[in-house]
């Protein structure tokens, strides 16, 4: 079966592409999130989404929530929209895990709409459940929200309205493979890493199984035969001391990157060499000739002496 | 009595070098006749590994979605934040996804390979060992350091004809090819054949050369140095 692909993203989906001056919006007001799910002009209908308060907004930088902020995570540059994607889909997995929980949670309508209003001034991930319609799996993609946002016009909405980007399958096509590889970001100090790390591969949410990633499988492993009905995603169990987490799906792999700020010096390396890569050939003609020599000499002057000791006697 | 004796000690211990000689034409012949097997016996073996990773799972596939997610690209990574990319079956390969990260290996016989190179005008192709060392580089050639994937790769071996005993035969515009256990191939050009004494270990790794290749000059005190440039 060919995979079909039909990703959608919309001007709102990356809101914080345009960041929020620290005096440009009233803290009292509410705000809304309004998330219209389609594929194709069709609605889809009963789509679950969840909808988690990430950061507040504390009028220099957004600042973790109490339920986010024990999470190795970063929050990133406000123009960096990659990181803001990549921060996203790590931390849906983690909500996925169940590591935090929400009490916003709707179905999209007969639309494929979805609408969470009250909210408070922040910043919010939308995370939606993949949905079957007959023969067809919708996984929406997660993504972060400000409210308010500016427009590029510099206007001011405190009612947002997005469509997530999203892929689709046939839930009776090939099976699925998926790829996690460890991506070490420590300036290659191997003192700091830990021996191993335990990733947990998610089946809908729940975990399917779990893989333990160290040098002897160089840091990855090849799940195969998964059930195309469902959604896949990865979690890394425990972040490693001193490190943050970032988890990105690209294709079939997922990439599972450690980072330490400021991480100390590795240990020098010991003193350079070149290896001595020659065999032991010089001292072959040189022993022979030495030998030769020796033979010769000792024979010459034994024939002297002996002829010597002849004549004497 | 004494100048006889003399003599014949002379000649006793003539006799013993030649012998000393000879044992050690002998050792060596043993030892290039074992370290030609040693590259036979695991060459299959890695190869073997190197197809099983390249098996249909992970060829590159073309992107669904008809993006610019070109998987071999190095230049232009797929993006994550590309409007036109999405999670779709495509498979990158990992060195694309982290061009830092290190060769992989894979153990056979105890001994971590991480990959083969491939010289066709001297008729070689070898396993390559993860780190050297003076016991590893008579098993194989043993990378040095450096990975293909930041082309700053030094391949070190022993100069046994059957090793990189014939890398001085080498000339400007010959083809050399590394393939790593993924099963990713490296295409490189032969641009300047060198020697370099055997102190001089910053000189090896001077220079913006893809992948360099060494080894020992017949006298041992200096290393024939191949350096290849890659293809893009």
């Amino acid at each position: 079966m060919k995979i079909r692909i039909f990703p959608i993203i919309l001007a709102l989906m990356l809101l914080l592409t345009v960041f929020l001056p620290a005096t440009a919006f009233a803290a009292e007001e509410d705000g809304s999130i309004v998330i219209t799910f389609k594929h194709q002009g069709k609605a889809i209908s009963m789509a679950p989404f969840y909808l988690y308060h990430v950061a507040n907004w504390d009028g220099d930088e957004y600042v973790l929530t109490d339920e986010f902020a024990n999470f190795s995570v970063v929050l990133p540059d406000s123009d960096d929209s990659a990181a803001w994607s990549a921060l996203a889909e790590t931390l849906s997995a983690y909500t996925r895990y169940g590591q935090v929980h929400t009490s916003l949670a709707e179905y999209t309508d007969k639309s494929g709409r979805v609408k969470f209003d009250g909210l408070d001034i922040g910043l919010y991930l939308v995370v939606g459940y993949a949905v079957t319609e007959g023969e067809t799996i919708y996984i929406p993609q997660p993504m972060l929200v400000s409210v308010p946002y500016n427009d590029i016009d510099g206007e001011i909405h405190y009612d947002v309205y997005t469509e997530p980007k999203y892929e689709y399958r046939n839930i009776s096509g090939e099976k699925l493979e998926r790829h996690v590889l460890k991506i070490w970001e420590d300036s290659d100090n191997k003192e700091l890493r830990p021996n191993y790390i335990t990733v947990a591969l998610l089946c809908d949410g729940e975990v399917y199984d779990r893989q333990t990633l160290n040098e002897d499988n160089n840091w990855r492993y090849t799940w195969t035969e998964l059930d195309p009905a469902h959604e896949w995603q990865i979690v890394e169990e425990v972040v490693p001391e001193e490190y943050t987490v970032q988890i990105v799906q690209q294709g079939v792999t997922f990439t599972v990157t450690n980072t330490c700020d400021n991480p100390p010096p590795p240990p020098p390396p010991p003193p350079p060499t070149l290896p001595q890569t020659g065999m032991l050939w010089w001292p072959v003609p040189v022993l022979f000739g030495a030998g030769v020599l020796l033979i010769v000499v000792g024979a010459v002057l034994l024939a002297v002496v002996c002829r010597r000791k002849k004549e004497d006697a | 009595m004494l100048k006889r004796i003399i003599c014949i000690v002379a000649i006793c211990l003539g006799v013993l070098l030649i012998l000393l000689s000879a044992a050690i034409a002998m050792y060596n012949i043993w030892d290039e006749n074992r370290a030609r097997e040693s590259v036979e016996n695991v060459l299959e073996l890695v190869v073997q590994a190197q197809q099983a990773a390249k098996n249909p799972n992970s060829t590159n596939k073309i992107p669904s979605n008809g993006s610019s997610a070109d998987p071999n690209d190095k230049e232009n990574p797929p993006e994550i934040d590309d409007p036109s990319f999405s999670q779709s079956e495509d498979i990158v390969p990992d060195y694309v996804l982290d061009p830092d990260k290190d060769l992989p290996s894979v153990k056979i016989n105890g001994y971590k390979y991480v990959g083969t190179i491939h010289i066709p005008v001297l008729e070689l192709e070898l396993p390559v060992l993860e780190s050297w060392s003076l016991k590893l580089l008579k098993r194989a050639p043993c990378r040095y350091l450096g990975t293909p994937y930041q082309e700053n790769m030094i391949i070190c071996g022993h100069n046994y004809s059957s090793h990189f005993g014939s890398l001085k035969n080498l000339q400007r515009g010959d083809s050399v090819y590394f393939t790593d256990m993924d099963g990713n191939d490296f295409e490189y050009i032969v641009e300047l054949v060198e020697t370099i004494p055997g102190t001089g270990v910053e000189q090896m790794q001077s220079g913006d050369w893809a992948l360099t290749l060494f080894t020992c000059t017949l006298n041992s005190k200096s290393r024939v140095t191949v350096r290849c440039s890659a293809v893009k």
